[in-house]
């Protein structure tokens, strides 16, 4: 059927590449200026009346056309899309090597190690795996096409963020989980990534003293892998095509990459809580992470009322991960009897709650809660009906967790917003 | 062969299948097009105007707004069969 799309122009390139990618090269697009979201009627109308700002030519002249306009010649023709991953890059000194990784866009722009023939040997002797081995597939978001990999790919990238081989089996547990930590959301989102079980003390992981921070080899440079690998794997993280945060996010850099303190934690690690033994190793991904709030300790009288305010500065789409010194877990317990994670997540969800009216008008729940309630889903579709003032959960029980980490230093902690993807196992990969 | 080598670090693509574009109608005269709302950040309310342009300059189309069901990522089977069995020609937008 005639169909023409519309699209804002910054979008451009981005819509350009998908529809490539679909099969459609010849798609009929129709530009309007950005943004849409929070303009009147009258401001919209206005676009309608106006000029694409991508030709230039009047907006509604182009669906006209886009709809009646016979097929070119060129659009009736068939396309050839041909494209494949050459095995080597190569240059003619070191230093325009790099360049070409960086004008290629494959790097973060730090320094990398450059991946020779050599370097991926060695690495490749951290697992037992072939190299030949597909590990999986990762998009930039679910709309846009994936692309598969082995582990040699893998191994190239961990080469180049610097990992030692004795953590490339938690690097190929990161690839396969699916989880990408270059999504191309325009909410400039970053990943996260916990590892658990006896891996975080045969590499020399750290848990304790600035263990989200850049102390020590193995979180940096396995946090740095995941981010490359995703990137490249994907089939690319380029602004304005495969990545158009608006913002960007710092914590892309290392994609917040932890060991859990197991040790001091008065409760059950997390990876057991998902089904593993605690002689496992596993690493576990969160997407979605933006928005962090944080709070010392838990005061005796009002500490109930300073977690629901901290809850109540996220946003009600992207529900909590409670990221916790072990200090304050155990706060927790004294203060609340919450003996095991399970019962405090319990309590988090029963207290994050918003007035429907609020909930309901919130950006991001209209683009991607609503439609869902419309829909029929649960639990969304039992709120629809709520007064407005009546206070419904911001989010489902089973979106909210509770983690572990630090030196105890303080009782600080703090809530990341952010969605769990999965467990993977570490021991399948070794 | 350059002085210097190391193996590419991208992922390997999956295929791509052409998918042809429908023929086009010499005129909208007559016909009903389709005004989809993919349902983004006030896309009905553009949406719905671009319905009010339609009234306004061209009242010989019978263009009728309808959001799709489900956020926009998710297609709306239901609809598209609809659009298809009723209607001559859609708009879908905005993406943004």
């Amino acid at each position: 059927m005639p169909t023409a799309s519309i699209q804002t122009d910054i979008f451009c390139d981005a819509v350009r590449q998908t529809a490539w990618a679909e099969g459609m090269p010849h798609q009929r697009f129709v530009y309007v200026p950005q943004p849409v979201m929070g303009k009147s009627p009258q401001e919209l109308r206005a676009y309608i009346d106006g000029n694409d700002p991508v030709t230039g030519r009047p907006v509604m002249e182009e669906v006209i056309e886009a709809l009646t306009m016979p097929l070119s010649e060129t659009e009736r023709q068939a396309v050839r899309f041909d494209r494949s991953t050459p095995r080597y890059a190569e240059a003619e000194s070191e230093a325009a090597l790099h360049q070409l990784f960086m004008d290629n866009h494959w790097t973060d722009y730090l320094p990398i190690i450059l991946p020779t023939e050599e370097r991926v040997q060695e690495m490749l002797a951290g697992t037992s795996r072939r190299p030949d081995e597909v590990v999986g597939r990762l998009r930039p978001t679910s709309t846009r096409e994936a692309w598969q990999f082995t582990v040699e790919k893998v191994a190239v990238n961990a080469v180049m963020a610097g990992a030692k081989p004795a953590y490339l089996p938690v690097i190929l547990a990161l690839a396969a989980s699916g989880v990408t930590a270059r999504g191309s959301t325009t909410s400039s989102a970053a990943s996260m990534a916990m590892v658990n079980g006896p891996i975080r003390h045969r590499i020399g992981m750290n848990w304790g003293i600035g263990a989200l921070g850049p102390y020590n080899h193995a979180n940096a440079t396995i946090g740095r892998a995941y981010g490359l690998l995703s990137q490249n794997l994907q089939g690319g993280s380029v602004p304005g095509q495969t990545y158009l945060g608006s913002q960007g996010n710092n914590y892309a850099y290392n994609s917040l990459t932890f060991a859990e303190n197991e040790e001091r934690s008065p409760w059950q690690p997390f990876h057991v809580r998902r089904g593993f033994q605690s002689y496992d190793s596993t690493v576990s991904c969160f997407s979605g992470c933006r928005a962090t709030s944080y709070l010392l300790g838990l005061r005796q009288a009002h500490w109930r009322e300073h977690v629901q305010n901290l809850l109540r500065g996220l946003n009600p789409h992207t529900p909590p991960t409670l990221i916790l010194d072990p200090i304050t877990a155990n706060l927790f317990v004294e203060r609340g009897g919450f003996d095991t994670a399970e019962k405090l997540e319990d309590y988090i969800w029963e207290q994050a709650t918003l007035p429907a009216a609020v909930y309901w008008d919130d950006q991001l729940i209209q683009n991607y809660v609503y439609p869902r309630a419309e829909n029929g889903e649960k639990p969304w579709a039992d709120y629809l009906h709520a007064a407005p003032d009546e206070l419904i959960p911001m989010y489902r029980r089973e979106d909210v967790h509770v983690v572990v980490v630090g030196g105890e230093t303080n009782g600080y902690w703090r809530i990341m917003g952010c969605n769990y993807g999965r467990t993977v196992s570490v021991d399948d990969w070794m | 062969m350059g002085a210097v080598r190391a193996l590419n670090p991208m992922g390997y693509p999956p295929e791509v299948q052409q998918v042809q574009m429908a023929p086009r109608f010499e005129t909208l005269r007559g016909k009903t097009v389709y005004l989809v709302d993919a349902r983004f950040d006030d896309s009905d309310i553009f949406m719905q105007q671009m319905e009010a342009w339609f009234r306004d300059n061209r009242p010989d189309v019978n263009a009728v707004y309808v959001p799709k069901r489900g956020i926009y990522t998710q297609p709306d089977p239901e609809l598209f069969a609809r659009i298809r069995d009723e209607g001559a020609a859609a708009v879908v937008g905005v993406g943004h």
